[in-house]
């Protein structure tokens, strides 16, 4: 009885392993840094 | 997924610099049109790209304000994403903002809140650097295209932006920041 308690919270931890992990996404990041406009010295003074 | 850049003189990777800008610029000038690629490097599909664009330095600057992106017939790629510069590979993100075409390639949305940005910008006469980093995170979703969030494709942003006539503005600089992320879900904000 004890091992069939066991087995069945095995299986409850894992649906709860896989529910947990259908929920997360992935996201992945990248960036275009250091885009510069400048003017022309005369406007800089 | 694995998200990766190119620009015009840079290969692949997590981060690249100095991909738009200019110098010498004075009013009236017109900026060569200029590139990022996007691409899903991975083997899963993406739901949607989300990009955002901060003024690291002259947010709010006169500066700012007269960088156009400007729409007309023969100047069409103002700002465009997609595959190509065709109308019928890439969203005029210009018509889209004002409102006035919808070339359904993609969709545009606010990145925080999914609303429909169609129109966010009408009766914005010319719209401005400042104007899409005043946006915030702008939610670029596959319409007819999908380029650049489907794995193993790229996609384009072009910009070929002016120098607006008005610039009274001296003493200035403009620093841009273009993030973008890929996500894999729409329920991804």
């Amino acid at each position: 009885m004890r091992r069939i308690a066991l087995s069945l919270l095995s299986i409850t931890a894992l649906v709860a392993v896989v529910s947990s992990a259908t929920g997360a996404y992935f996201s992945d990041t990248a960036n275009s840094t250091g885009n510069i406009f400048l003017p022309v010295p005369w406007i800089l003074n | 997924m694995d998200l990766k850049l190119t620009d015009s003189d840079e290969t692949a990777q997590d981060n690249v610099t100095a991909s738009f800008g200019g110098t010498n610029l004075k009013p009236g000038d017109q900026l060569p049109q200029q590139y990022i690629v996007v691409r899903n490097a991975g083997t899963v599909n993406g739901h949607h790209l989300d990009l955002t664009v901060t003024l690291t330095t002259g947010n709010g600057s006169g500066l700012a304000n007269a960088l156009v992106f400007p729409y007309s017939p023969d100047s069409q790629n103002g700002m465009r994403f997609g595959y190509t510069t065709s109308a019928g590979d890439s969203i005029n993100m210009l018509t889209y903002l004002r409102g006035t075409y919808n070339d359904g390639d993609y969709d545009l949305q606010d990145g925080d809140t999914g609303a429909s940005l169609y129109g966010a910008l009408a009766g914005d006469a010319e719209i401005t650097l400042q104007d899409i980093a005043n946006l915030g995170r702008i939610r670029i979703i596959p319409d007819s295209n999908n380029e650049g969030i489907v794995a193993g494709t790229e996609g384009r942003l072009w910009i070929h932006p002016v120098v607006d006539t008005d610039l009274t503005a001296q003493g200035e600089t403009v620093v841009a920041d273009f993030a973008w992320t890929l996500h894999q879900d729409a329920s991804q904000y």
